[in-house]
């Protein structure tokens, strides 16, 4: 009960723990640089030019684009959720495409095994953080941007969407128009995540799902919460893969492979009576 | 003119037609119940009355004009509908549910204004569920979510309510008391609503609307309407209605 009345807190909780992940991939990378030294070129750049190039060309630019793949991630996923209604993971498109996803990274594990130069579809199929420029950062957030607006405009007729197609008909919604200019929305958004982190990233998709059944489907707060939490998770995930890959695995790798449990507790949800 | 017209009504679903020929007018101070066995079109009705299905012949008219010439915006400022067994969904509370019915009066590019609280206050008044109105609407009781939905379609000012079942899922007392407060509502607006309990629906109609696979077996008064020929020929079992003589309410028992 008191998670609905104190909404605030929850989103202030969640920015903390960006923020606190935030620093933390900062602090990870080849070269070690002291906490102390990172928070003097956040707050002072230019101080040591080598530390200066390394957390604003380098590890800044990555960091943000993490969030903002999250940001992308979080929209799209709640987007769908919206459009398809209330019996979202029914929905034979998730499904089939978590399986595409899974199959495009057996396949390329297997060509990786085996020896073959996958180098020149890394970007685009597995996603890799790896070398993100300023460029990329703003042309994401473009896209965040052109989502955000659209979030705000949109809320209420997300909001009565989830009460039925009949009631939000009743309350003035056009339905099929909506629907169609949301999903139109949610490929441009979706596609931008494809551009930040590759196509198997999509796996994250699915993280709005576990944010509306944890804090409700009223979208003037899920999503916020979801960018949060997808931004937070993104994080993690490259912090983890960084630990223990440290040769760079891509990113797209791990979102898939993470995800995966989530998929089939989100698929047998009802089946397991969980 | 009359507020609600329904003229030679034929609505239903993709080539299936579940209401035939429905004839029947109303106006604002009306309480209308419409009765019939399960399946026989009472759901259809009312959503053809919103403006919701195909109508496939014959028209729905709001004080003269045909529903499907007005836009679902403008419907939503006149006609509201409370569906059968709405499931409260999780994340909204008691306010932010009523507030969904001033959906149509908030522009696209803009916010609700302190008259949609205020409207949406009123609303939540009027059914009483105002000190509810930070609770989750997942923790209520059947009878207090019946009476927020209720209240959220009362929000959006409706000069028509549309009622399916408004008493099903709740025990007597609020059966009761739901009515009541509906009855309260009706001296602005026009209320329709469906019954499966015909006792209920003599009760607190002021007109009855007998329907039988899609057919209209009789429109009227109660105690015009609920007559031993009319019940059998819509229930095809034997039932009596009999006269309270004391209150004037009619009873329809099984014998």
């Amino acid at each position: 009960m008191s998670r609905l009345k104190n909404r605030l807190p929850f989103i202030i909780y969640l920015l903390i723990v960006i923020v606190i992940l935030g620093f933390l991939s900062l602090l990870m990378g080849p070269i070690r640089i002291s906490a102390s030294k990172i928070l003097f070129s956040i707050f002072s750049p230019g101080e040591d030019p080598l530390i200066y190039v390394i957390i604003w060309q380098i590890r800044m630019p990555r960091l943000l684009l993490e969030i903002l793949s999250g940001t992308l991630l979080a929209m799209s996923g709640s987007l769908l959720l919206g459009i398809s209604g209330a019996a979202m993971i029914d929905n034979i498109a998730v499904k089939s495409f978590y399986l595409l996803s899974c199959v495009i990274a057996a396949i390329s594990v297997f060509l990786i095994v085996f020896g073959f130069n996958l180098e020149s579809l890394y970007p685009w199929l597995l996603g890799s953080l790896a070398q993100t420029t300023w460029d990329k950062v703003f042309i994401a957030a473009l896209f965040i941007l052109a989502g955000l607006i659209v979030y705000v405009f949109y809320y209420k007729d997300l909001n009565a969407l989830m009460f039925g197609e009949y009631t939000a008909k009743t309350l003035g919604v056009e339905v099929k128009l909506i629907r169609m200019f949301l999903f139109a929305v949610t490929i441009i958004i979706s596609a931008a995540a494809v551009y930040t982190c590759g196509l198997l990233c999509l796996t994250g998709l699915i993280f709005p799902y576990f944010v509306r059944l944890a804090a409700g489907v009223n979208y003037k707060y899920m999503i916020p919460v979801s960018i949060l939490t997808s931004a937070s998770i993104v994080i993690l995930i490259d912090i983890f893969s960084r630990i223990i890959f440290p040769t760079e695995l891509p990113i797209g790798i791990m979102m898939a492979v993470l995800s995966g449990p989530f998929y089939i507790y989100a698929l047998h949800r009802r089946r397991l009576g969980l | 003119m009359e507020m609600l017209k329904v003229e030679a009504l034929d609505a239903g679903y993709e080539n299936n037609v579940v209401i035939k020929n429905v004839n029947f007018d109303a106006d604002i101070g009306d309480f209308i119940g419409i009765i019939g066995p399960n399946g026989c079109g009472k759901t259809t009705l009312l959503r053809a009355i919103a403006g919701l299905i195909n109508i496939s012949n014959g028209q729905v008219k709001l004080r003269g004009k045909d529903i499907r010439r007005i836009n679902r915006r403008e419907i939503a400022k006149r006609v509201a509908f409370v569906p059968q067994m709405m499931v409260p969904t999780s994340g909204f509370t008691v306010e932010e549910t009523v507030l969904l019915g001033r959906i149509p009066y908030i522009g696209r590019f803009a916010f609700e204004t302190d008259k949609d609280y205020r409207e949406a206050k009123k609303a939540a008044e009027e059914l009483k569920v105002e000190q509810l109105i930070d609770t989750p609407v997942t923790s209520l009781s059947g009878g207090e979510f019946q009476r927020v939905a209720i209240a959220r379609a009362l929000a959006q000012e409706p000069k028509i309510l549309l009622l399916d079942e408004p008493t099903s899922h709740l025990d007597f007392r609020f059966q009761v008391k739901v009515l009541r407060m509906l009855r309260r509502l009706r001296e602005d607006k026009l209320i329709i609503a469906t019954f499966h309990d015909l006792n209920l629906a003599a009760r607190f109609s002021r007109k009855l609307l007998l329907i039988n696979k899609g057919e209209v077996v009789a429109f009227g008064r109660p105690d015009a309407v609920l007559t031993s020929d009319n019940l059998r020929l819509a229930y095809k079992i034997k039932l009596e209605a009999r006269k309270n003589p004391k209150t004037g309410k009619i009873r329809v028992y099984s014998s």
